[in-house]
Protein backbone atom coordinates (compact mmCIF):
# COMPACT_ATOMS: atom_id res chain seq x y z
CA UNK A 1 0.00 0.00 0.00
CA UNK A 2 2.64 2.19 0.70
CA UNK A 3 4.28 1.68 -2.22
CA UNK A 4 1.54 2.45 -4.44
CA UNK A 5 0.85 5.69 -2.29
CA UNK A 6 4.74 6.36 -3.05
CA UNK A 7 3.84 5.65 -7.06
CA UNK A 8 0.89 6.90 -7.44
CA UNK A 9 -0.01 10.20 -4.85
CA UNK A 10 -0.19 12.75 -6.99
CA UNK A 11 -2.37 10.76 -9.39
CA UNK A 12 -4.68 10.29 -6.79
CA UNK A 13 -4.38 13.75 -5.28
CA UNK A 14 -5.72 15.23 -8.62
CA UNK A 15 -6.15 13.00 -11.20
CA UNK A 16 -4.19 13.86 -14.36
CA UNK A 17 -4.12 17.43 -14.03
CA UNK A 18 -2.96 19.76 -15.37
CA UNK A 19 -2.93 17.67 -18.96
CA UNK A 20 -6.47 16.39 -18.56
CA UNK A 21 -9.40 18.13 -16.15
CA UNK A 22 -9.45 18.46 -12.55
CA UNK A 23 -9.83 14.22 -11.22
CA UNK A 24 -9.18 12.25 -7.52
CA UNK A 25 -9.38 13.31 -4.66
CA UNK A 26 -9.42 17.12 -5.42
CA UNK A 27 -12.15 16.54 -7.69
CA UNK A 28 -14.62 14.36 -5.11
CA UNK A 29 -13.69 18.03 -2.77
CA UNK A 30 -14.33 20.48 -5.08
CA UNK A 31 -17.93 18.40 -5.28
CA UNK A 32 -18.68 18.37 -2.36
CA UNK A 33 -17.97 21.68 -1.04
CA UNK A 34 -19.22 23.54 -4.22
CA UNK A 35 -22.37 21.12 -4.18
CA UNK A 36 -23.13 21.71 -1.07
CA UNK A 37 -22.75 25.70 -1.31
CA UNK A 38 -24.98 26.08 -4.22
CA UNK A 39 -27.16 23.24 -2.71
CA UNK A 40 -28.08 25.66 0.33
CA UNK A 41 -29.68 28.26 -1.74
CA UNK A 42 -31.88 25.52 -3.82
CA UNK A 43 -32.56 24.40 -0.64
CA UNK A 44 -33.79 27.60 0.99
CA UNK A 45 -35.51 28.52 -2.23
CA UNK A 46 -36.96 24.82 -2.26
CA UNK A 47 -38.14 25.41 0.95
CA UNK A 48 -40.67 28.47 0.20
CA UNK A 49 -43.21 26.58 -2.09
CA UNK A 50 -43.45 24.27 1.04
CA UNK A 51 -44.29 26.95 3.44
CA UNK A 52 -46.45 28.37 1.41
CA UNK A 53 -50.23 29.25 2.00
CA UNK A 54 -51.52 28.12 -0.99
CA UNK A 55 -52.15 24.19 -0.57
CA UNK A 56 -51.94 23.31 -4.46
CA UNK A 57 -48.27 24.87 -4.22
CA UNK A 58 -47.57 23.54 -1.29
CA UNK A 59 -49.07 20.05 -2.47
CA UNK A 60 -46.87 20.19 -5.77
CA UNK A 61 -43.46 20.74 -3.64
CA UNK A 62 -44.14 18.02 -2.00
CA UNK A 63 -44.72 15.87 -4.28
CA UNK A 64 -41.61 16.88 -6.62
CA UNK A 65 -39.35 16.52 -3.23
CA UNK A 66 -40.83 13.57 -2.54
CA UNK A 67 -40.06 11.97 -5.72
CA UNK A 68 -36.25 13.49 -5.85
CA UNK A 69 -35.42 12.01 -1.94
CA UNK A 70 -37.54 8.47 -2.97
CA UNK A 71 -35.37 7.92 -6.26
CA UNK A 72 -32.04 6.27 -6.01
CA UNK A 73 -29.36 9.27 -6.71
CA UNK A 74 -27.80 7.25 -9.42
CA UNK A 75 -31.03 7.10 -10.97
CA UNK A 76 -31.26 10.87 -11.14
CA UNK A 77 -27.60 10.99 -12.22
CA UNK A 78 -28.43 9.00 -15.43
CA UNK A 79 -31.61 11.53 -16.06
CA UNK A 80 -29.59 14.45 -15.68
CA UNK A 81 -26.40 12.90 -17.79
CA UNK A 82 -28.59 11.73 -20.85
CA UNK A 83 -31.96 14.39 -20.47
CA UNK A 84 -30.32 17.44 -20.12
CA UNK A 85 -27.98 17.25 -23.39
CA UNK A 86 -31.23 16.22 -24.62
CA UNK A 87 -33.37 18.86 -23.36
CA UNK A 88 -31.01 21.78 -23.84
CA UNK A 89 -28.34 20.51 -26.87
CA UNK A 90 -25.38 21.10 -25.31
CA UNK A 91 -23.56 18.66 -23.32
CA UNK A 92 -22.01 18.63 -19.95
CA UNK A 93 -18.60 17.81 -18.98
CA UNK A 94 -19.56 14.57 -16.58
CA UNK A 95 -18.06 16.39 -13.34
CA UNK A 96 -20.65 19.39 -13.72
CA UNK A 97 -23.45 16.82 -14.85
CA UNK A 98 -22.27 15.74 -11.40
CA UNK A 99 -22.26 18.97 -9.75
CA UNK A 100 -26.33 19.74 -10.88
CA UNK A 101 -27.52 16.47 -9.79
CA UNK A 102 -25.96 16.54 -6.06
CA UNK A 103 -27.04 20.27 -6.01
CA UNK A 104 -31.06 19.20 -6.77
CA UNK A 105 -30.54 16.01 -5.30
CA UNK A 106 -28.65 17.63 -1.72
CA UNK A 107 -31.80 20.96 -2.37
CA UNK A 108 -34.56 18.56 -1.61
CA UNK A 109 -32.77 17.15 1.36
CA UNK A 110 -31.66 20.48 2.93
CA UNK A 111 -35.47 22.42 1.98
CA UNK A 112 -36.73 19.78 4.49
CA UNK A 113 -33.92 20.60 6.93
CA UNK A 114 -35.22 24.69 6.45
CA UNK A 115 -38.63 24.05 7.27
CA UNK A 116 -38.11 21.95 10.25
CA UNK A 117 -35.47 24.45 11.59
CA UNK A 118 -38.15 27.48 10.79
CA UNK A 119 -40.56 25.17 12.02
CA UNK A 120 -38.89 24.44 15.34
CA UNK A 121 -38.84 27.73 16.64
CA UNK A 122 -41.55 29.50 18.83
CA UNK A 123 -44.34 31.26 16.71
CA UNK A 124 -43.56 34.18 19.52
CA UNK A 125 -40.55 34.73 17.51
CA UNK A 126 -42.73 35.87 14.23
CA UNK A 127 -45.18 37.64 15.86
CA UNK A 128 -42.39 39.87 18.19
CA UNK A 129 -40.92 40.97 14.80
CA UNK A 130 -44.63 41.59 13.39
CA UNK A 131 -45.52 43.50 16.41
CA UNK A 132 -42.84 45.70 15.78
CA UNK A 133 -43.92 46.35 12.03
CA UNK A 134 -41.47 43.84 10.24
CA UNK A 135 -43.04 42.28 6.99
CA UNK A 136 -42.88 38.52 6.45
CA UNK A 137 -39.88 38.87 4.65
CA UNK A 138 -37.91 40.93 6.71
CA UNK A 139 -39.12 38.88 9.38
CA UNK A 140 -37.29 35.78 8.07
CA UNK A 141 -33.77 37.70 6.69
CA UNK A 142 -33.81 39.34 10.29
CA UNK A 143 -35.47 37.01 12.84
CA UNK A 144 -36.09 33.52 11.67
CA UNK A 145 -33.35 32.69 9.59
CA UNK A 146 -30.15 33.75 11.46
CA UNK A 147 -31.85 30.85 14.57
CA UNK A 148 -33.21 28.72 12.33
CA UNK A 149 -29.44 28.41 10.36
CA UNK A 150 -28.09 27.66 13.62
CA UNK A 151 -30.19 25.28 14.62
CA UNK A 152 -29.37 23.67 11.22
CA UNK A 153 -26.04 23.37 10.99
CA UNK A 154 -25.16 20.18 13.00
CA UNK A 155 -28.03 18.77 10.09
CA UNK A 156 -25.96 20.36 7.42
CA UNK A 157 -22.57 18.80 8.69
CA UNK A 158 -24.08 15.46 8.09
CA UNK A 159 -25.50 16.41 5.05
CA UNK A 160 -21.61 17.31 3.58
CA UNK A 161 -20.13 13.98 4.92
CA UNK A 162 -22.98 12.44 2.87
CA UNK A 163 -22.23 14.43 -0.22
CA UNK A 164 -18.92 13.49 -0.17
CA UNK A 165 -19.50 9.85 -0.49
CA UNK A 166 -22.30 10.55 -3.21
CA UNK A 167 -19.98 12.20 -5.44
CA UNK A 168 -18.68 8.18 -5.58
CA UNK A 169 -20.96 7.91 -7.96
CA UNK A 170 -19.81 10.12 -10.68
CA UNK A 171 -17.54 7.46 -11.74
CA UNK A 172 -20.74 6.02 -13.42
CA UNK A 173 -20.74 8.62 -15.50
CA UNK A 174 -16.78 8.92 -15.91
CA UNK A 175 -16.40 12.04 -13.51
CA UNK A 176 -12.49 11.71 -12.42
CA UNK A 177 -13.62 11.90 -9.04
CA UNK A 178 -11.39 10.01 -6.36
CA UNK A 179 -13.22 6.54 -6.75
CA UNK A 180 -12.94 6.49 -11.18
CA UNK A 181 -9.64 7.37 -10.27
CA UNK A 182 -9.37 4.71 -8.04
CA UNK A 183 -10.75 2.08 -9.96
CA UNK A 184 -8.11 3.05 -12.87
CA UNK A 185 -5.83 2.57 -10.66
CA UNK A 186 -6.56 -0.93 -9.70
CA UNK A 187 -6.91 -1.74 -13.29
CA UNK A 188 -3.29 -0.74 -13.77
CA UNK A 189 -2.18 -2.57 -10.98
CA UNK A 190 -3.15 -6.34 -11.42
CA UNK A 191 -3.57 -8.02 -8.29
CA UNK A 192 -3.47 -5.03 -5.71
CA UNK A 193 -6.63 -4.17 -6.37
CA UNK A 194 -7.53 -4.77 -2.76
CA UNK A 195 -4.90 -2.59 -1.23
CA UNK A 196 -5.99 -0.24 -3.93
CA UNK A 197 -9.40 -0.33 -2.49
CA UNK A 198 -8.38 -0.10 1.03
CA UNK A 199 -7.09 3.30 0.31
CA UNK A 200 -10.09 4.15 -1.28
CA UNK A 201 -11.40 3.59 2.19
CA UNK A 202 -9.33 5.14 4.08
CA UNK A 203 -9.47 8.59 2.05
CA UNK A 204 -13.44 8.83 2.61
CA UNK A 205 -13.06 7.92 6.39
CA UNK A 206 -10.20 10.46 6.36
CA UNK A 207 -13.11 13.04 5.13
CA UNK A 208 -15.90 12.61 6.63
CA UNK A 209 -14.40 11.28 10.14
CA UNK A 210 -13.50 15.04 11.34
CA UNK A 211 -16.98 16.04 10.02
CA UNK A 212 -18.41 13.39 12.03
CA UNK A 213 -16.79 14.58 14.76
CA UNK A 214 -17.34 18.42 14.18
CA UNK A 215 -21.65 17.18 13.59
CA UNK A 216 -21.12 15.78 17.39
CA UNK A 217 -19.55 18.09 18.79
CA UNK A 218 -22.15 21.45 17.18
CA UNK A 219 -25.15 18.84 18.39
CA UNK A 220 -23.56 19.25 21.84
CA UNK A 221 -23.38 22.58 21.71
CA UNK A 222 -27.10 23.16 20.34
CA UNK A 223 -28.99 21.35 23.24
CA UNK A 224 -26.60 23.52 25.77
CA UNK A 225 -27.68 26.39 24.91
CA UNK A 226 -31.29 25.02 24.04
CA UNK A 227 -31.20 24.41 27.51
CA UNK A 228 -30.23 27.64 28.68
CA UNK A 229 -32.89 29.37 26.87
CA UNK A 230 -35.50 27.35 28.25
CA UNK A 231 -34.59 27.98 32.06
CA UNK A 232 -33.86 31.11 32.34
CA UNK A 233 -31.29 32.26 34.93
CA UNK A 234 -32.75 33.79 38.03
CA UNK B 1 -57.37 57.38 19.83
CA UNK B 2 -58.67 53.92 19.79
CA UNK B 3 -62.24 52.92 18.40
CA UNK B 4 -63.30 49.58 18.75
CA UNK B 5 -66.87 49.43 17.37
CA UNK B 6 -68.76 46.09 17.01
CA UNK B 7 -65.96 43.61 17.05
CA UNK B 8 -67.10 39.91 16.55
CA UNK B 9 -64.34 36.84 16.62
CA UNK B 10 -65.08 33.04 16.34
CA UNK B 11 -62.12 30.44 16.90
CA UNK B 12 -63.49 27.82 14.84
CA UNK B 13 -66.97 27.13 16.53
CA UNK B 14 -66.30 28.93 19.93
CA UNK B 15 -67.70 32.61 19.84
CA UNK B 16 -64.37 33.96 21.39
CA UNK B 17 -65.24 37.93 20.83
CA UNK B 18 -68.91 39.20 21.36
CA UNK B 19 -69.86 42.63 19.75
CA UNK B 20 -67.54 44.28 21.24
CA UNK B 21 -66.98 48.31 21.63
CA UNK B 22 -64.35 50.51 23.12
CA UNK B 23 -62.55 53.76 22.76
CA UNK B 24 -59.35 54.96 24.13
CA UNK B 25 -58.27 58.28 24.73
CA UNK B 26 -54.78 59.40 24.29
CA UNK B 27 -53.14 58.98 27.80
CA UNK B 28 -55.78 56.65 29.13
CA UNK B 29 -54.21 53.31 30.61
CA UNK B 30 -56.83 50.31 30.59
CA UNK B 31 -56.52 47.58 32.65
CA UNK B 32 -58.51 44.35 30.96
CA UNK B 33 -59.14 41.98 33.28
CA UNK B 34 -61.54 38.95 33.72
CA UNK B 35 -61.33 34.67 34.52
CA UNK B 36 -59.02 33.13 31.64
CA UNK B 37 -61.06 32.39 28.79
CA UNK B 38 -63.04 35.49 28.48
CA UNK B 39 -61.25 36.94 25.59
CA UNK B 40 -58.86 39.45 26.78
CA UNK B 41 -55.85 38.97 25.45
CA UNK B 42 -57.60 38.53 22.30
CA UNK B 43 -59.46 41.37 22.53
CA UNK B 44 -55.32 42.65 22.75
CA UNK B 45 -53.89 41.10 19.59
CA UNK B 46 -56.62 42.11 17.39
CA UNK B 47 -55.70 45.65 18.13
CA UNK B 48 -52.35 44.87 16.68
CA UNK B 49 -53.50 42.83 14.24
CA UNK B 50 -52.13 39.56 15.16
CA UNK B 51 -55.16 38.16 15.38
CA UNK B 52 -58.13 38.86 12.60
CA UNK B 53 -61.61 39.58 13.02
CA UNK B 54 -64.74 38.19 11.62
CA UNK B 55 -66.91 41.40 11.72
CA UNK B 56 -67.45 45.07 13.17
CA UNK B 57 -64.31 47.26 12.88
CA UNK B 58 -60.91 48.68 14.79
CA UNK B 59 -59.54 51.70 14.32
CA UNK B 60 -56.23 53.42 16.05
CA UNK B 61 -55.53 57.16 14.48
CA UNK B 62 -58.23 57.07 12.26
CA UNK B 63 -56.60 54.27 10.61
CA UNK B 64 -57.91 50.89 10.32
CA UNK B 65 -56.51 47.95 11.43
CA UNK B 66 -56.62 44.98 9.34
CA UNK B 67 -53.88 41.86 9.10
CA UNK B 68 -54.59 41.04 5.38
CA UNK B 69 -53.36 44.65 4.32
CA UNK B 70 -49.89 45.57 3.50
CA UNK B 71 -50.29 48.37 5.32
CA UNK B 72 -50.66 46.77 8.80
CA UNK B 73 -46.82 47.03 9.07
CA UNK B 74 -46.90 50.85 9.15
CA UNK B 75 -49.67 50.80 11.78
CA UNK B 76 -48.03 48.20 13.91
CA UNK B 77 -44.95 50.31 14.28
CA UNK B 78 -47.15 52.63 16.34
CA UNK B 79 -48.73 49.93 18.19
CA UNK B 80 -45.96 48.67 21.11
CA UNK B 81 -46.87 45.09 22.19
CA UNK B 82 -45.35 43.23 25.26
CA UNK B 83 -46.06 39.70 25.50
CA UNK B 84 -46.05 37.32 28.24
CA UNK B 85 -43.71 35.29 27.14
CA UNK B 86 -40.76 38.36 26.14
CA UNK B 87 -39.93 36.37 22.82
CA UNK B 88 -36.79 38.17 22.91
CA UNK B 89 -34.65 37.69 20.24
CA UNK B 90 -32.02 35.07 21.31
CA UNK B 91 -29.90 35.81 18.52
CA UNK B 92 -29.13 38.84 19.15
CA UNK B 93 -27.34 40.81 22.51
CA UNK B 94 -29.51 43.35 24.72
CA UNK B 95 -28.41 46.42 22.28
CA UNK B 96 -29.17 44.62 18.73
CA UNK B 97 -32.55 43.46 20.71
CA UNK B 98 -33.42 46.93 20.77
CA UNK B 99 -32.02 48.66 17.92
CA UNK B 100 -32.73 45.71 14.90
CA UNK B 101 -36.50 47.49 14.29
CA UNK B 102 -35.75 51.40 14.39
CA UNK B 103 -32.25 50.72 12.05
CA UNK B 104 -34.15 48.25 9.26
CA UNK B 105 -37.74 50.14 9.83
CA UNK B 106 -37.29 53.50 10.35
CA UNK B 107 -33.75 53.96 9.01
CA UNK B 108 -31.64 55.16 11.66
CA UNK B 109 -28.23 54.88 11.90
CA UNK B 110 -26.43 52.57 14.26
CA UNK B 111 -25.37 55.47 16.15
CA UNK B 112 -28.36 57.30 16.39
CA UNK B 113 -30.63 53.98 17.55
CA UNK B 114 -28.00 52.99 20.06
CA UNK B 115 -27.98 56.42 21.67
CA UNK B 116 -31.94 56.09 21.82
CA UNK B 117 -31.31 52.53 23.18
CA UNK B 118 -28.93 53.79 25.96
CA UNK B 119 -31.99 55.91 27.02
CA UNK B 120 -34.50 53.35 26.92
CA UNK B 121 -32.24 51.11 28.97
CA UNK B 122 -31.82 53.90 31.23
CA UNK B 123 -35.18 53.86 32.11
CA UNK B 124 -35.58 49.86 32.85
CA UNK B 125 -32.87 50.17 34.85
CA UNK B 126 -30.53 48.12 32.65
CA UNK B 127 -27.85 50.26 31.29
CA UNK B 128 -24.98 47.49 32.51
CA UNK B 129 -26.75 45.28 30.01
CA UNK B 130 -26.05 46.37 27.43
CA UNK B 131 -23.86 44.02 25.32
CA UNK B 132 -25.13 40.44 26.93
CA UNK B 133 -27.03 37.70 25.50
CA UNK B 134 -30.74 37.60 26.35
CA UNK B 135 -30.39 34.06 27.83
CA UNK B 136 -28.06 35.27 30.60
CA UNK B 137 -31.29 37.67 31.98
CA UNK B 138 -33.48 36.78 34.36
CA UNK B 139 -37.31 36.75 33.12
CA UNK B 140 -37.94 40.27 35.14
CA UNK B 141 -34.74 41.67 33.08
CA UNK B 142 -35.81 39.78 29.85
CA UNK B 143 -39.57 41.58 30.12
CA UNK B 144 -37.89 45.39 30.57
CA UNK B 145 -35.87 44.65 27.53
CA UNK B 146 -38.81 43.65 25.96
CA UNK B 147 -40.64 46.76 27.34
CA UNK B 148 -37.72 48.61 26.27
CA UNK B 149 -37.65 47.32 22.29
CA UNK B 150 -40.88 48.14 21.99
CA UNK B 151 -40.65 52.11 23.06
CA UNK B 152 -38.12 51.99 20.88
CA UNK B 153 -40.08 52.54 17.95
CA UNK B 154 -41.34 55.45 19.94
CA UNK B 155 -45.29 53.99 19.50
CA UNK B 156 -47.91 56.34 20.94
CA UNK B 157 -49.52 53.36 22.23
CA UNK B 158 -48.72 50.18 24.17
CA UNK B 159 -50.25 46.82 24.70
CA UNK B 160 -48.90 44.53 27.41
CA UNK B 161 -49.99 40.81 27.91
CA UNK B 162 -50.17 39.73 31.02
CA UNK B 163 -47.05 41.09 31.05
CA UNK B 164 -45.72 39.57 34.71
CA UNK B 165 -47.43 35.87 34.50
CA UNK B 166 -44.74 34.25 33.65
CA UNK B 167 -42.40 35.60 35.84
CA UNK B 168 -41.17 34.40 39.31
CA UNK B 169 -42.86 36.31 41.92
CA UNK B 170 -39.97 38.51 43.15
CA UNK B 171 -39.63 39.59 40.10
CA UNK B 172 -43.24 41.20 39.06
CA UNK B 173 -42.64 44.46 40.91
CA UNK B 174 -39.38 45.14 38.84
CA UNK B 175 -41.78 44.97 35.62
CA UNK B 176 -44.91 46.89 37.13
CA UNK B 177 -42.92 49.63 38.47
CA UNK B 178 -41.36 50.44 34.89
CA UNK B 179 -45.28 50.55 33.25
CA UNK B 180 -46.44 52.49 36.12
CA UNK B 181 -43.51 55.19 35.40
CA UNK B 182 -44.97 54.82 31.70
CA UNK B 183 -48.25 55.67 33.12
CA UNK B 184 -47.24 58.25 34.93
CA UNK B 185 -45.52 59.48 31.77
CA UNK B 186 -48.81 59.63 29.99
CA UNK B 187 -48.50 56.95 27.93
CA UNK B 188 -51.50 55.26 26.71
CA UNK B 189 -51.89 52.24 27.72
CA UNK B 190 -53.94 48.88 27.63
CA UNK B 191 -52.73 46.24 29.89
CA UNK B 192 -54.59 42.58 30.43
CA UNK B 193 -53.52 41.79 34.15
CA UNK B 194 -54.19 39.74 36.94
CA UNK B 195 -52.23 42.39 39.49
CA UNK B 196 -55.33 43.59 40.75
CA UNK B 197 -53.22 46.12 43.14
CA UNK B 198 -51.45 48.09 40.19
CA UNK B 199 -54.94 47.41 38.13
CA UNK B 200 -56.11 49.85 41.10
CA UNK B 201 -52.91 52.22 41.52
CA UNK B 202 -52.15 53.14 37.38
CA UNK B 203 -55.28 52.01 36.01
CA UNK B 204 -57.80 55.37 34.65
CA UNK B 205 -60.42 52.05 33.48
CA UNK B 206 -61.00 49.00 34.34
CA UNK B 207 -62.70 47.08 31.70
CA UNK B 208 -64.08 43.56 33.28
CA UNK B 209 -64.45 40.76 30.31
CA UNK B 210 -66.34 37.63 30.77
CA UNK B 211 -67.30 35.12 28.28
CA UNK B 212 -66.17 37.45 25.00
CA UNK B 213 -67.91 40.29 26.58
CA UNK B 214 -67.28 43.54 28.41
CA UNK B 215 -69.40 42.97 31.20
CA UNK B 216 -67.91 46.57 33.37
CA UNK B 217 -66.51 49.57 31.85
CA UNK B 218 -66.08 51.21 34.95
CA UNK B 219 -63.19 53.29 37.28
CA UNK B 220 -61.19 51.15 39.50
CA UNK B 221 -62.62 53.00 42.42
CA UNK B 222 -65.84 51.99 41.40
CA UNK B 223 -64.90 48.32 40.29
CA UNK B 224 -63.04 47.52 43.65
CA UNK B 225 -65.57 48.89 46.13
CA UNK B 226 -68.50 48.09 44.51
CA UNK B 227 -68.51 46.16 41.22
CA UNK B 228 -72.07 45.63 39.38
CA UNK B 229 -72.38 42.74 38.35
CA UNK B 230 -72.09 39.24 39.75
CA UNK B 231 -69.88 37.99 37.24
CA UNK B 232 -67.01 40.71 38.58
CA UNK B 233 -68.29 40.36 42.54
CA UNK B 234 -67.02 36.15 42.23
CA UNK B 235 -64.06 37.29 40.00
CA UNK B 236 -62.55 39.69 42.57
CA UNK B 237 -63.37 37.41 45.26
CA UNK B 238 -61.53 34.67 43.87
CA UNK B 239 -58.88 36.98 42.57
CA UNK B 240 -58.54 39.14 46.50
CA UNK B 241 -58.96 35.49 47.91
CA UNK B 242 -62.05 36.82 50.27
Amino acid sequence: MIEILQEYWLQLLIGGFPHTPLGGLALTLVLAVSGLVLAMPVGLLMAVPLRSRLKPVRALAELIIFYIRSVPLLLHVLWVYFLLPAALGVSFPPAITMLITLVLFNGAYISKIVVAGIDALPRGQTEAAMSLGFGPVQTMRFIILPQALRNMLPSLVSQLSLLIKETALGAAIGATEATQTFLDLANNLPGQAIQAYALLALAYFALCYPLLLLGRRLERRGRRTAKIALEPAS
Amino acid sequence: MIAISHLDKHFDRLHVLKDISLTVQTGEVLVLCGPSGSGKTTLLRTINGLESIDRGSITVDGKTIDPKTSEIRALRQGIGFVFQQFNLFPHLSVIDNITLAPRKLKGLTREAAEAKAMQLLDRVGLRDKRDVHTDTLSGGQQQRIAIARALAMEPPVLLFDEPTSALDPEMVGEVLAVIRELAQDGMTMLCVTHEMGFARDVASRIIFMAEGAIVEDTTPAQFFTAPESARARAFLQDILGH
